[in-house]
């Protein structure tokens, strides 16, 4: 037996194994026989063993070279770094759903582990749905897209990763966006079991509280991950495109923190319960989504879509999924009635519902902007795609307005607003942010909308920046504490609101990124021989020497750089080594940029092309602040461990 | 007025201020799917942002580093193309490979100038990410 056949017979075990979990989960809660239910615990534990068992077949195939298997022949050669196999694991559509499948399976395994507590009811259900889910990814590998298909003659030689996906980031990016993916699983299940049972108090929403922060927070951290990627790699000095592939994850995403909002107010007033059964769902959905519109074509074109069947599974899939919820909550509809009462319009209940319809209202945006093209099509007969400038014009307003919500939603009282003393709690973010918006003026800075934007995040981050001073002074006060002292024990006692804090002061970092970076890039393109020097914004940068070769010498690359010499009144930086080599594999030129980034901005050289005599063409682009969207990205990590870091035990 | 009243009209509010707002950015703009021969029959006062794809005309790139100016060839069954694009060159610019520019037909030379260019990667890979 060969060794692709152990990775497909796993895959065939998984699908009877997760078809059997869903069945004797099911039957298992509706009949009351606890045997039942733990059989299908053991099948999916099972499944977790042989996807990992399947996965490592199909790395081991990549890592040898068995160029008989298709999957292996078009993603790795004798020449690709072995570093990069595991970029060409998860770079085609195989791989990638095989990485869903896998990373679900483990998450599974691991909710399992613990012994049910508060979902002693809900469990069986959540499982029943995890393993059709399962199941769902299992079939489509074994009849769609194997990937362990065999080639009918072996080629000496594959065709290699596209060198663009051989970069380091492209290791990590696709796991942490399919752990995302697979994470969100979670609450849907249980969003489905609380349906079923009728157990829709926010137990459910407390219990699978941690799932959905870690499934939130990957979900950014993929996408910030994947925009470092395209920033560093596809040299065109943005990070950001409004691509299809973007948008899709960016979706889920949006409907995913709408949900994580909607359900604090459940937990805090007991209102919105369908309308978070509802979230869950809809996230988990275009998670399916996601992948479907990357891989189906639907997006180039309508015709694209119908020509792979793979398309239909998922329209199928997701379809059922979206009936089967509304059709519980139907039934449901006694129980999804809150106790919770609406309070005054001025209230944090009504700011949380905008915030709701913002978050919606920018998914939804997004949604018809990638679907655009497809509905023209359709509908017109000639398909239109929006550009960046489309997708800013109402991404920019609305992203404002979230922000400003982010600022006021804490000073606003549950049921109504004491108008007088929000009004008094203002004067100091207002006096920052009018101080902010002078200073920026006076250093020349005379876009309008950078200039308000800039003052708000400014005010916003003053809020955020006091509510988290007051507890800590507080401390200090009381207790007599030093600064430390009470910082570690007012964050070790309130970590959720902490934490959540610490995030929303993440997303202002990462606002200000975007702001900086959209509003004041510098760009120059030009050409220059060894010897002659450009200014750019205050920079030098000295053409003193390049590396041309017509030749091969290691790998498939043809290695091509320029040495530039950066200083800045008078004072040398920095020597950088901006590239262009040409891959055989591609028989096509690709740039490797060089970055010089500081807090300020970033410098971002690229050897646009080289001649044999050293004549050399260079795009520099300066863009300031960028730095901030990945320190933005770090902060956020850590005030996702603050909220979920378990608490600790209380003595008995 | 009941609070759920309120609400409702609140939020109906809001909706439709976030509705009207995506609706305006959507609205007029946007560059349209063309065939190469479609292109060439704009007329002068059609002349709008649109997208053109093809594949490269083997031996038709010509790219001067000193001014950073790329000319080439497209052709996609309807016809051949000429394009031109002020800028570095794109990654993998090869003939025979699929690119996608974006950008105006000039009439009077016959040129479509190209504001952003595309290359499909050659279809034995999978779409990047």
């Amino acid at each position: 037996m060969v060794l692709s056949d152990i990775g497909y017979g796993a895959l065939l075990l998984t699908l009877a194994a997760a078809l059997w979990a869903a069945v004797a989960s099911w039957r298992g809660a509706v009949q009351g026989r606890p045997r039942l239910v733990a059989s299908a615990r053991n099948a999916l534990f099972a499944t977790a063993g042989l996807t990992t068992l399947s996965s490592v077949v199909l790395l081991v195939l990549l890592l040898n070279h068995n160029f008989e298997v298709r999957y292996v022949y078009e993603h790795v050669s004798t020449y690709l770094a072995a570093e990069y196999v595991l970029a060409a694991f998860w770079a085609g559509l195989e791989g990638s759903q095989l990485l869903w499948l896998w990373m679900l399976a483990i998450f599974t395994a691991l909710l399992l582990l613990r012994r049910p507590t508060w979902d002693q009811e809900l469990r069986p259900y959540a499982m029943a749905v995890l393993a059709v889910t399962e199941a769902f990814f299992a079939l489509l590998l074994i009849v769609m897209t194997n990937p362990f298909e065999l080639l009918s003659a072996v080629p000496v030689e594959g065709i290699s990763l596209n060198p663009l996906l051989q970069n380091f980031w492209m290791i990590i990016h696709p796991p942490i966006i399919f752990a995302a993916y697979a994470l969100w699983t979670i609450p849907f299940a249980y969003a489905l079991a609380a349906l079923v049972t009728g157990r829709l108090d926010a137990t459910w929403l407390r219990g699978t509280r941690r799932w959905t922060l870690a499934a939130w927070a990957s979900l950014g951290i993929g996408i910030l991950v994947g925009a470092w990627w395209a920033y560093l790699e596809l040299g065109w000095g943005g990070y950001w495109g409004w691509d299809p592939v973007e948008n899709s994850s960016l979706i889920p995403w949006l409907v995913g923190t709408a949900f994580v909002h909607s359900a604090i107010i459940q937990e805090r007033r007991d209102m919105f319960r369908g309308w978070n059964v509802f979230l869950a769902t809809f996230t988990f959905v275009l998670t399916v989504f996601a992948t479907f519109v990357t891989r189906s074509g639907l997006i180039q074109s309508v015709h694209a879509f119908a020509q792979s069947p793979i398309g239909y599974y998922y329209l199928a899939y997701m379809l059922v999924v979206m009936a089967a919820t509304v059709g519980l909550m139907f039934g449901r509809s006694r129980e999804l009635r809150g106790t919770g009462e609406l309070g005054d319009l001025l209230s944090r209940e009504f700011v949380f519902l905008v915030t709701n319809l913002l978050f919606l209202g920018s998914a939804a945006a997004v949604l018809l902007g990638t679907l655009w093209p497809t509905f023209t099509e359709a509908v017109r007969g000639v398909a239109t795609t929006l550009g960046p400038e489309n997708y800013n014009r109402f991404m920019g307003p609305l992203g404002l307005l979230i922000v400003v919500l982010l600022g006021i939603c804490p000073l606003v009282d549950w049921r109504r607003i004491d108008a007088q003393r929000l009004l008094r709690s203002l004067w100091a973010q207002a006096a920052v942010a009018v101080f902010t918006a002078v200073l920026l003026l006076l250093v020349g800075i005379r876009e309008t909308w950078a200039v308000l934007s800039f003052a708000v995040t400014a005010f916003v981050g003053t809020t955020v920046v006091l509510q988290m001073a007051q507890g800590i002074v507080a401390r200090m006060r009381s207790a007599g504490e030093n600064l430390l002292v009470a910082t570690a024990q007012a964050v070790g006692n309130n970590r959720r609101r902490y934490g959540g804090q610490i995030i929303h002061f993440s997303i202002l970092l990462i606002v200000m990124g975007i702001i900086g970076s959209q509003a004041y890039q510098t760009e120059v393109q030009v050409a220059l021989a060894t010897g002659e020097s450009v200014e750019v914004a205050g920079y030098t940068l000295a053409y003193k020497d390049f590396t041309y070769r017509e030749v091969q010498e290691d790998g498939n690359k043809i290695l091509n750089q320029a040495v530039v010499e950066i200083s800045r009144n008078g004072r040398q930086l920095a020597t950088v080594h901006p590239e262009r080599n040409l891959h055989s594999n591609v028989q096509g030129a690709v740039t490797e940029v060089a970055l010089r980034p500081n807090l300020k901005e970033d410098l971002y050289v690229v050897l646009a092309s080289l001649e044999p005599d050293g004549l050399a063409a260079f795009q520099v682009l300066i863009t300031p602040l960028v730095i901030w969207l990945w320190i933005g990205g770090m902060v956020l990590i850590l005030g996702t461990l603050i909220a979920t870091w378990p608490a600790r035990r209380k003595r008995k | 007025m009941s609070s759920t009243t309120k609400f409702i009209v609140g939020g109906v509010v809001v909706a439709a201020v976030i509705t009207l707002l995506i609706a305006t950015s959507f609205s007029g703009s946007g560059s349209e799917y063309l065939t190469v021969a479609e292109v060439k029959a704009l007329g002068p006062e059609q002349a709008r942002n649109s997208r053109v794809s093809g594949e490269i005309v083997p031996d038709s790139v010509e790219w001067s580093t000193r001014d950073l100016h790329l000319v080439f060839k497209i052709q996609d069954g309807t016809g051949i193309l000429p394009i031109s694009y002020h800028g570095p060159q794109p990654d993998m610019l090869v003939d025979a490979v699929e690119a996608v520019a974006i950008g105006k037909y000039d009439l009077q030379t016959e040129v479509f100038e190209a504001e952003d260019l595309l290359m499909k990667c050659p279809s034995k890979y999978e779409e990047q990410q």
